[in-house]
């Protein structure tokens, strides 16, 4: 029976400035008319416009090829992640107008348009007072089903600055995905600045790491039992081997952080998930077996596309005739159905 | 073996508070100690890897009602020196995991032991004042897989501080005492008295 997916990651273009300015207020449509600003500069650094990965310029498509996209892959419900690179902009109000002109924006030229869709709420997570107001603003649109942050962040999320978006988000039951990319000035490895793009590409897996653990360490899953925390455009092996490293040395060094009273592996199997793409290829296909049997969860995957990036294999296509059913549809479905009550 | 076996440890004093003694009773090195004159056993073996456990830090447990909130608790904790495990002291039951992950804890306290009675640990044998013990000798010889402990392990001396005899002081009570008495001419028979040392007591078998 075929399943309906729901694709939690697909990237609407960021628009051109012009698009955005009308939902800005007065004067900062005048300040960007006055400094000529176009976009910010860090979205062409993780996302290249003309690299394989990238897909489209930008990293992004329009309206009308998204909905061609969820044509073909038969999907009921998608979520636009709009990448935009806020979180290199140094001025806090700025930021924070442009994250605010960018939900308007998303609500008015693609939630009006195409009822398959939903969108994370952009925020200027290094503007907490804002953020929070944006949150509160956006959470009576249920059509938007979750707050969006960059996963290279200025500083690790369980830092207490983040604290009041994370409790905002929470609050109104809505999830924190925490995205690929982001460009704040911290080099994107934590050895230094990397040469090649593909350092920086696959080195992301560091950063989610790098993100679960501040998490963990810093008690904000113990502090917000209700937060869910969504790594999208992650990947998802390299979960196993940090989950199993938390629950190790947790053992001997709880002393350290003696709020986490849980164990690191169940408190992340209960307030994580991770959506597919980009999906890794063991040689042998059968292996991805052996890392869904070792996350331990049939509940912590669930399907994207990350239309338009550029996958060497779709998820079907990597885990063809691998999955049980019941599984094969968490994945596709039922994981986001629940999350995001679908 | 079964049944209570009680094993005089240590003297009253000898472990002095804040620490440890290792001694090996019935081919188990246990570690006896003394936190603030309360005595606490554990087997000397951490139930991860087989550290020595008993060189590990004793810790108070810390307690934490969320992020940034940190107070000391009544428990004292041991920390294996090799990967950090937390143990309680008085139950064996480790802080991450009590139910599953807990080394052997055993009964120990101060108690009042007189005369011929006291054992010490390193003759390995039961005290006998425990009638339960007594009827059931101790057969256990000491571990030889360890030579390093064995040569820590307890060495009590026999109790010295029986009425053996330096007598009674033959001096003059009284004899420029207050009031100006004069010392009479009668002497009742004296003896000192002396309070025997209490000995650290380890139980095994105790459940």
């Amino acid at each position: 029976m075929t399943v309906k997916p729901i694709d939690c990651d697909v990237h609407a273009a960021a628009p051109p400035i012009a698009d955005l300015a009308v939902h800005l207020e007065e004067y900062w449509r005048a300040y960007v008319a006055e400094c000529g600003f176009q976009a910010a500069a860090g979205l062409a650094v993780f996302y290249p416009p003309h690299a394989p990965t990238t897909g489209a310029p930008g990293g992004g498509v329009g309206l009308q090829e998204l909905g061609a996209h969820l044509r073909r892959t038969g999907a009921s419900h998608a979520i636009v992640n709009c990448v935009y690179g806020l979180e290199g902009l140094r001025n806090l109000d700025f930021a924070s107008a442009l994250a605010s002109a960018l939900n308007s924006w998303l609500a008015a030229e693609w939630l009006d348009r195409d009822e398959r869709l939903r969108a994370s709420i952009i925020v200027k997570a290094e503007d907490p007072e804002r953020a929070v107001a944006e949150i509160e603003r956006r959470a009576a649109d249920r059509r938007f089903v979750q707050v969006l942050l960059p996963v290279r962040s200025e500083r690790p999320y369980g830092n207490r600055s983040y604290l009041p978006v994370l409790q905002a988000a929470a609050a109104h039951s809505l999830p924190v995905a925490i995205h690929f990319g982001g460009a704040t000035g911290n080099p994107p490895t934590p050895v230094g600045w990397p040469t090649y793009y593909i350092e920086e590409y696959v080195g992301m897996a560091h950063a989610f790491q790098a993100q679960l653990t501040s998490l963990l360490a810093e008690g904000v899953f113990q502090r917000l039992p209700d937060l869910r925390i969504v790594f999208a455009e992650s990947g998802f092996t390299w979960l196993p081997s940090t989950m199993w490293r938390l629950q190790k040395e947790w053992k001997g060094l709880v002393r350290e952080i003696p709020w986490v009273r849980d164990e690191p592996s169940e408190t992340i199997r209960r307030q994580v998930r991770l959506t597919v793409q980009p999906i890794d290829g063991p040689p042998e296909r059968a292996r991805l077996l052996h890392v869904l049997e070792q996350i331990g969860s049939q509940k912590m995957l669930m399907y994207s596309s990350d239309h338009p990036h550029l996958h060497s294999q779709s998820f079907e296509e990597a885990t063809a005739g691998l999955l049980a059913e019941a599984q094969r549809r968490l994945i596709l479905r039922g994981n986001a159905e629940e999350l995001y009550r679908l | 073996m079964s049944g209570r076996r009680s094993y005089v440890v240590a003297q009253e004093g000898e472990i002095p508070p804040g620490g440890c003694k290792i001694v090996t009773v019935e081919r188990r090195e246990i570690g006896v100690f003394n936190v603030d004159g309360e005595y606490f056993a554990l087997r000397n073996r951490c139930p991860h890897q087989g550290a020595a456990l008993c060189a590990g830090h004793v810790l108070p447990a810390l307690r934490s009602e969320r992020p940034g909130d940190y107070s000391l608790g009544g428990e004292r904790l041991l920390q294996c020196p090799w990967h950090g495990w937390e143990f309680d002291l008085r139950t064996g039951r480790s802080w991450f995991d009590p139910r599953s992950m807990r080394v052997r804890a055993y009964k120990v306290g101060l108690e009042e032991i007189t005369g011929p009675h006291a054992r010490d640990a390193g003759a390995c044998e039961p005290d006998d004042s425990d009638p339960d013990a007594a009827s059931e000798p101790a057969s256990c010889e000491p571990d030889d897989s360890d030579p390093d402990a064995a040569c820590e392990s307890a060495s009590c001396e026999p109790d010295a501080s029986g009425p053996d005899a330096s007598g009674p002081d033959a001096g003059e009570p009284g004899a420029d005492g207050p009031l100006g008495m004069l010392p009479g001419p009668h002497r009742v028979e004296t003896y000192e008295v002396a309070v025997s040392h209490r000995r650290v007591v380890l139980e095994l078998g105790a459940g």
